[in-house]
This record gives structure tokens, C-alpha cells and sequence, in this order.
């Protein structure tokens, strides 16, 4: 993993170093990442009301400031089985957008709704809950806990419950 | 996208792990395989043997017998802990990579299928009715309580015997509905002020 330290590791073995393998190689440890960008300009990014005056409770600030620690070392979408075995890169985000679409979805002040794109273009459900993407976060950003679960419950809440779509049928919400 | 990205076929259990990345969801395979198989056992073969004093074997509380019902009275139970710890979150990641095989571990190549679907179409989308077996273990476990307590007298006495040692509603105990619990009861929301 990119933070590994050497003192971590038994050195009486040699230590062997692969490039990711989720994207295509460039050469020796270097890997074209550059699909990620392209996903990353397709979020729409942090949209306030215009009258906000930016002040919020400061547990608030804490549970977004998590997803703020990534540091785009796209470990997690290497091991994300979906890119990995399934080549599901033309309709699967990966874990390191869930966590940027979290903080965003989250964040006390934003007004966008991305719910559709979360469940549609992100494919969110693709995602198996298999924590991997939490095992290799260097951060130790729990992104299957904090980002990806949450985002799943807030798809089914508005939009796939079936009862909930009755109930707001009913009274018209 | 600016081009496309594909990884093509790895080939079943391929990794560089050098670590025993198999004995987890071995245990898993064992542990969940040995459980399920006493679990039918107890509650659907051996369906003559569920009460003895005040104690009542957990897989049949709370007791329903009805004369309509012709097979186990635990089977009008069951379904319930069975479809809350089926669509677990914590769950469904063990078994999908210890029965499934996808992946067998992280980093370890299992199934490799260009149409997979994960949880958003049939069956695996059902998995999303989690919340309401959530909601139904939390009233199976009030009744679970209610029988413990009530096991508790025997004879006109209040006593503990060995038969109470098995917490009854460790089965269903909101205390342990998996790492993502509440997340249901908020429809995702953040346990916090705004949203």
C-alpha cells in the first residue's frame, strides 16, 4: 500500500511491488489513471443555496470532513471487485466517488439532488459490501460504513421503497 | 470517457497475496454451512422436541400453534431472523465472497462476469428489504424477552437453570443488527442535525 513502511514488513523475504492492476499500464509502477478524472467530472459538485451564510454544527462539518481525507491514491478502485473482475467501468463510479458524492450529499449546506445519478450512472448497487475498498484505505476512511451504505439507504428511501412510495402518495409529499 | 478501460479475464483465484487470504471464508463456509444445517435440524426435522418446564428452544418463540399449520411452528417464525441476518450488510459481504466467490478475498479473483448486475435487479435486489426485516426482529424481539422473562419462573419460583443460559434474544438483539443498524431506521440519513 502506498503508506507502508519498510519497518512494517518482514525483510527477511523479498518485498515484491506490483502497479495497480485495475488500470492499463504505462510502465514499470506507473498506471494510466486517468479514467477516474474523467468520472470525477461528471459529479456536480458542491451547490449551496444562494442565501447561505455558511454556518453549521460542527458535527456536521466532522462527519463530511472524513471523505475529505482521500487522497486519490485509487487503492480502493483497484481492489473494487466491480472495475477489478467485472470491468464495470462504464457504469460503476468505484469507492473513491462514493466517497466524494457522500461528502457532498452530506454536506449540511448543498442543495443538489444526485440520488439518480447515484443509483443510475454511479451504480451504487453494483457494490456488494464486500469492504475491500475500507481494508486498503491508507486514510482509514470507512468508506463502505460511512459513504457507500448510506448513499445505498438514501436511494432505497426516496426512490426504490415501495411502501414509502405509497406512503407519499397518500399524504402527497 | 476519454477511452475505455478494461481489465480482461484474470482467471479464477489469481492473486499476489502470499498471506492465508482462504481461511476467512473457509471459517465462514464452516461456521455459517454447520450453523444452517442444526439450525434446520433444531427447528424443522426434530420439531417434536421444543419445550420442556418453562424453557422453550428460541427457534420456536414466540410459540404459535395453529390447526392450519401442518410442518414446524417454527417455520412461522424463522423467516423473520432469517431475512434480517440474510440481507445484513455485515453478512452479505461474508457470504458473498465465501459462497459466492465474489470475490473470494480482496485482491483475489473470482467471479468475472461483463453482465453483472450486483444488488440492482432480481433476486439480489431484494436484499434491499432490510430495513423491514429489521423492523419485524425488533418486534419478535420484545416477545423474545417477554418469553425469556417468563422462563425464569418455574414451579411458583423465580430461578435460573442451565436451559436459561441461551439468550433468546441475542437472536434478534438490536444491540447487534450489524455495523450499518441505525442507517436503516434514518433511510440513510446522518444521525446528526441537517441531513
Amino acid at each position: 500500500m502506498c503508506k507502508t513502511r519498510l519497518d512494517d514488513l518482514d525483510l527477511s523475504n523479498p518485498v515484491v511491488v506490483h502497479p495497480i492492476k485495475t488500470f492499463p499500464l504505462i510502465k514499470d509502477l506507473v498506471t494510466d489513471v486517468s479514467w477516474n478524472f474523467e468520472v470525477n467530472k461528471k459529479i456536480k459538485g458542491f451547490t449551496p443555496a444562494k442565501d447561505s451564510d455558511f454556518v453549521y454544527h460542527q458535527e456536521d462539518a466532522d462527519r463530511v470532513q472524513e471523505f475529505r481525507k482521500c487522497i486519490e491514491c485509487f487503492l480502493c478502485q483497484t481492489v473494487c471487485q466491480v472495475l477489478r473482475n467485472h470491468d464495470g467501468h462504464d457504469k460503476f463510479y468505484g469507492p473513491r466517488f462514493f466517497v466524494r458524492l457522500a461528502g457532498l450529499e452530506m454536506h449540511p449546506l448543498d442543495t443538489a439532488n444526485r440520488l439518480q445519478e447515484i443509483d443510475r450512472e454511479a451504480g451504487v448497487f453494483l457494490c456488494n459490501i464486500n469492504k475491500c475498498c475500507t481494508t486498503v484505505c491508507p486514510e482509514d476512511i470507512h468508506v463502505t460504513d460511512n459513504a457507500i451504505i448510506p448513499l445505498k439507504e438514501r436511494v432505497i428511501d426516496q426512490m426504490l421503497d415501495p411502501i414509502l412510495k405509497i406512503f407519499r402518495a397518500i399524504v402527497g409529499k | 470517457m476519454s477511452h475505455p478501460v478494461t481489465v480482461g479475464r484474470i482467471g479464477w483465484f489469481k492473486t499476489d497475496r502470499q498471506d492465508t487470504w482462504w481461511l476467512e471464508p473457509l471459517l465462514v463456509i464452516v461456521g455459517l454451512g454447520l450453523f444452517a444445517i442444526y439450525s434446520t435440524i433444531s427447528a424443522v426435522v426434530l420439531d417434536s422436541h421444543f419445550e420442556y418446564g418453562p424453557y422453550l428452544s428460541p427457534f420456536y418463540e414466540p410459540l404459535i400453534l395453529v390447526d392450519w399449520w401442518h410442518f414446524s411452528p417454527a417455520i412461522l417464525i424463522l423467516w423473520v431472523p432469517l431475512g434480517f441476518r440474510v440481507t445484513c450488510y455485515y453478512y452479505r459481504g461474508a457470504y458473498y465472497k465465501a459462497f459466492f466467490l465474489n470475490p473470494p478475498a480482496c485482491a483475489v479473483t473470482g467471479s468475472e462476469t461483463k453482465s453483472y448486475t450486483g444488488e440492482r435487479r432480481f433476486p439480489f435486489i431484494l436484499q434491499n428489504m432490510h430495513r423491514y426485516f429489521l423492523f419485524l426482529a425488533l418486534v419478535l424481539n420484545v416477545l423474545l424477552w417477554v418469553g425469556a422473562i417468563k422462563s425464569l419462573w418455574y414451579g411458583g419460583l423465580v430461578g435460573i437453570g442451565v436451559g436459561r443460559s441461551r439468550c433468546r434474544s441475542c437472536r434478534t438483539s438490536p444491540a447487534s443488527p450489524g455495523p450499518s443498524g441505525p442507517l436503516e431506521l434514518q433511510g440513510g440519513q446522518v444521525r446528526f442535525v441537517w441531513r
